[in-house]
């Protein structure tokens, strides 16, 4: 194997794209010539180098211009659609909360009123008008 | 809406770029909306670094994803959806070279210079060295650019890149190689300083 060969195969190896039947005579190369290790050596360097290099994040204005065609570019996190959600249902609920409260207010009130006019009005406040079938004699 | 695709919209985190696409070709926008935010930062970074300039590189990225959203139909069952991207991204992007007169990526002979001698690249001997390995990407050729950065930043196979740019595997190795080759030969004095 020649140093050319050897280095394009360096660079397959790097890649995880080596044929297996040629590892074996790549390395035997590799131990036998400095310069091959050199470049395996360098090579490997810049290729975890190149790890480390990040996506640039794309500009918002991509985002509004995708949102206009009517696709919702930024997806609602999980934790803001809960958020999303819970925030109608307690608005909601404290409504009707004060309805229900409104309408036993009203219910009680009412009946507090009515009670009191048929206390009013009621036989029971007099004595009663029946007649015992055992009447005390009061002497 | 039948349940089952309901649910698997609930689900739309979980799902594959192909099974989103699937959904997006039945018409729900979301599964695109969820393609195009998947995707976004990939194929900008992809546009910038091939054409270099912000302005243009978020223009080649807004015409990616317009052409996503109409020609999703014409991507083949089975086919890699990534690949599928970046081959429309570097359409977008060749669009843009060609438009700022830059040298046709199809026309490459062996013997040319794998990276433009007339980029004023000075790897200074100071700093990170993937700062420089991303200047040093910059003064690459563009085929051997674009070949670099769909493996070395995209994770693509030589089969995928073969597919992405319209070449062959052998294609792909050989530019690989050259652009390692290369970045080898502009990154040494700053290795060799930094005793990497």
């Amino acid at each position: 194997m020649n140093c050319i060969t050897a280095k394009e195969l360096v660079n397959e190896f790097l890649d995880n794209e080596l044929s297996p039947e040629l590892l074996q005579p790549l390395f035997a190369h590799l131990a036998d010539c400095t310069e091959c290790r050199k470049f395996l050596v360098q090579t490997k360097t810049v290729h975890d180098a190149a790890a480390a290099i990040r996506h640039i994040p794309a500009p918002a204005e991509l985002d509004r211009k995708f949102n206009i065609l009517g696709i919702q570019a930024e997806e609602v996190p999980a934790i803001n659609r809960r958020i999303a959600v819970s925030i109608p249902s307690a608005i909601l609920s404290g409504v009707l909360v004060f309805m229900i409260s409104i309408v036993f207010f009203l219910a009680l009130h009412t009946e507090g009123s009515q009670s009191t006019a048929q206390r009013l009005d009621s036989p029971m406040i007099n004595a009663p008008q029946f007649s015992s079938p055992f009447p005390l004699n009061r002497q | 809406m039948t349940k089952e695709t309901h649910n698997a919209l609930y689900h739309m985190d979980t799902l594959s770029d192909e099974e989103l696409t699937v959904q997006f070709r039945n018409g729900h926008l979301n599964a695109g909306a969820k393609l195009y935010t998947k995707h976004k930062d990939t194929i900008y970074s992809f546009c910038f670094r091939m054409v270099g300039d912000a302005e243009a590189a978020k223009d080649a990225t807004q015409e990616t994803f317009l052409k996503m959203m109409t020609k999703i139909h014409s991507l083949q069952q089975g086919m890699a959806f990534r690949s599928w991207l970046f081959a429309i991204a570097r359409n977008e992007v060749l669009i843009v070279l060609r438009r700022e007169k830059i040298v046709p990526m199809e026309r490459l002979e062996d013997d040319e210079p794998v990276f433009d001698a007339s980029n004023p690249l000075s790897i200074a001997l100071e700093g990170e060295l993937s700062e420089h390995l991303q200047r040093a990407v910059g003064a690459l050729k563009p085929a051997y650019r674009e070949a670099y950065l769909l493996r070395e930043t995209e994770g693509l196979s030589y089969e995928e890149i073969a597919r992405t740019t319209d070449s062959t595997v052998s294609a792909v190795k050989s530019k690989l190689f050259k652009s390692r080759v290369a970045l080898n030969t502009m990154l040494t004095p700053y290795m060799e300083r930094r005793k990497l």
